[in-house]
């Protein structure tokens, strides 16, 4: 008998978990939603500090999983309608199943967790952690192992990879993903943006899976099967390419929601350095506390990693405000109350490589002369992005781009040799930008870079 | 003293004043600093491998006079090159002689085995075990990782003495 589950969600309406789904997959989903892993995920904001420029983007990673899982649907429905016989329903199940989990590993506050990490010597990333979640020892992988022996396998693989290797993998990860649908929809609401936004059913109707040429700089191009759009869907892939670029420039990219991110990163970074040195007792929380016993082993295990969520970090706040270490105390009051750093925006004065690179040392002298801390008083900010988002820059990546067949039978070119808009949001954009305690210090530190970068 | 901008030109001059591809560029970096190079950059697992954030925050900004760069659409690449009076000098603690012996053997092979040997490097230097260290490199690059390539990975990492 068909048993049917039913989400509300102002994005896309009704969502439903048939037990009798075409893919077979509904099910089990549904159960992975009950899981204490998925669960923890209501504890994890999806744009951690944004809610302090746009106050309702509150929303959680678990909401935008489900969304993802539905939008993965949708887009599994896509690659049926194109490949008819050659459908893989087994590649398709991994493929929704690794979209539901693909933010299964988010810390608290997520990449802001992930560069602290990165800053003292560890190496695992969220989808390092997703990987370990879903095959190791939690209720997410007994579930997944119970279903299929290699089913937990290969979801994790998906999620490892980085890069779609295939037209099931491009669900999980490409630019017409299913995670970048959700999110750009939903953050735009949840921002209460009213500006950009996209067609997502016109884009939907649109796509096909079209061969894609994957090249190498040196060698002979490999043909993979990806999503691309007909000529019918280019204005809409149009703006949603825009649309991608503004969030990116106004909302994820804001100036003061990168601003708290850089002070919760310092004093997160400045608590484990404490307790590495064994000062427990200066950081306001005490060795039991889930975030000193995750800095403190060297190898943290599975459970204490899913012992922190964004409320941890939160309420501990509190407690690092009676820190007796001024920087932690000051870090926390200033986040608690919401008394950021101020920003010196210097994009415009790297112009050139050696600029680049000689802006480093510069800065460095300034805290030398004024004895301010690179960790903790002085917090560099460092992105570039173009209308694909943030931008890894290195070579290839066919899946990674949009393709479009301008007419039909003709060869799939990328969009941005069919759409001088499009050409203009892939130019990178970088951003230089640098917070400071005071307004004295951010005018003191602009006069001394802009004498010294001359 | 030398920064990064300057070990690029290095590399450069020394690869015999033209270079092709940001992939191959990471990764040569990479193995440089595996080398003993010491640059001071860190490298994080990113799509294509151990990648420098650093190494590429400089590159998305280098000038026409500084560095020439040529897009090659066709490869969704680029080609790097320096006019003939740009010195090559140490690229951090390893000398010219030392780099452009590396940079021999990197161009006996192509830009995915370098990202395989990278990888299987990078794994191996988290901890992995060679054998486990090869399985990770699979299931994270299952279209690039043949059985040859795998194996041109290995001999890579063999010739420049990481292995």
């Amino acid at each position: 008998m068909d048993k049917v589950q039913r989400l509300l969600d102002p994005i896309h309406g009704l969502i439903v978990f048939r037990s009798n789904d075409p893919l077979g997959i509904d099910a089990l989903a549904w159960q992975l939603l009950n899981t204490r892993e998925f669960q923890r995920l209501r504890r994890i904001r999806q744009l951690g500090f944004s809610e302090f420029v746009f106050p309702c983007t509150t929303h959680t990673r678990y909401i935008h999983s489900i969304g993802v899982y539905h939008m993965a649907r949708r887009l599994l429905s896509v690659v049926r309608r194109s490949l008819g016989s050659d459908f893989d329903p087994e590649k398709a199940r991994v493929a929704g199943l690794a979209a539901l989990l693909h933010d299964i590993g988010h810390g608290p506050f997520s990449h802001t967790f992930e560069t602290v990490e990165k800053k003292i010597g560890r190496k695992k990333d969220h989808e390092d952690w997703s990987a370990e979640i879903i095959t190791g020892d939690t209720e997410v992988s007994s579930i997944l192992k119970g279903e299929n022996s290699k089913l937990a396998e290969n979801i994790a693989r998906i999620l490892k990879a980085k890069f779609p290797e295939n037209i099931y993998h491009s669900i999980v990860s490409s630019q017409f993903d299913a995670d970048r649908m959700d999110y750009l929809l939903r953050d735009r609401y949840m921002a209460g943006i009213e500006s950009g936004g996209f067609d997502l059913a016109w884009i939907l109707d649109c796509l096909e899976v079209g061969k894609i040429m994957e090249p190498q700089e040196d060698g002979d191009p490999i043909e993979v099967d990806g999503l691309c759009i007909n000529h019918k869907g280019i204005g809409a892939a149009e703006n949603y390419i825009l649309t991608r670029f503004q969030y990116y420039d106004q909302v994820y990219f804001h100036k003061t929601t990168r601003g708290a991110e850089k002070m919760l990163g310092a004093l997160l970074l400045r608590v484990s350095n404490l307790l590495k040195a064994g000062k427990v007792e200066e950081t306001g929380i005490d060795s039991n506390h889930p975030v000193s016993r995750y800095f403190l082993q060297e190898r943290p295990p599975i459970d204490l990693y899913l012992s922190l969520d964004d409320n941890v970090v939160w309420s501990s706040l509190g407690q690092f405000a009676q820190s007796s270490d001024p920087i932690v105390k000051s870090l926390a009051m200033r986040l608690l109350n919401r008394k950021l750093f101020k920003c010196a925006d210097l994009s415009d004065l790297i112009t050139s490589g050696d600029a680049a690179v000689r802006i480093k040392p510069a800065l460095k002298q300034f805290c030398d002369d004024k004895k301010l801390s690179m960790d903790f008083d002085v917090l560099q900010d460092k992105v570039a992005f173009n209308g694909y988002g943030r931008q890894n820059i290195e070579d290839g990546g066919a899946l990674k781009q949009i393709w479009v067949r301008s007419k039909p039978g003709e060869r799939l070119k990328k969009i941005d040799e069919h759409s001088k808009l499009v050409k203009a949001v892939l130019e990178e954009k970088e951003l230089y930008r640098v917070y400071v305690p005071d307004l004295d210090i951010k005018d003191g530190l602009t006069d001394y870079l802009k004498e010294a970068m001359k | 003293m030398s920064n990064i901008l300057d070990w690029i030109k290095s590399v450069i001059v020394l690869n015999g004043g033209n270079f092709i591809g940001k992939t191959r560029l990471q990764k040569t970096f990479y193995f440089l600093d595996s080398k003993g190079a010491d640059l001071g950059l860190d490298f994080d697992y990113h799509r294509y491998g151990p990648y420098s954030e650093e190494l590429s925050w400089v590159l998305s900004f280098v000038k026409e006079d500084e560095i020439k760069v040529i897009e090659k659409p066709k490869f969704n690449s680029v080609e790097f090159s320096l006019g003939e009076n740009v010195r090559a000098e140490k690229v951090g603690a390893l000398s010219p002689e030392e780099v452009k012996e590396t940079l021999d053997v990197l161009k006996q092979f192509s830009s995915w085995e370098l990202e395989l040997a990278a990888t299987i490097h990078y794994f191996q230097n988290q901890g992995m075990p060679m054998e486990k260290a090869q399985e990770e490199t699979i299931q994270r690059k299952t279209l690039k990782a043949s059985s040859e390539r795998m194996k041109r990975a290995t001999e890579l990492l063999k010739e420049i003495h990481l292995l």
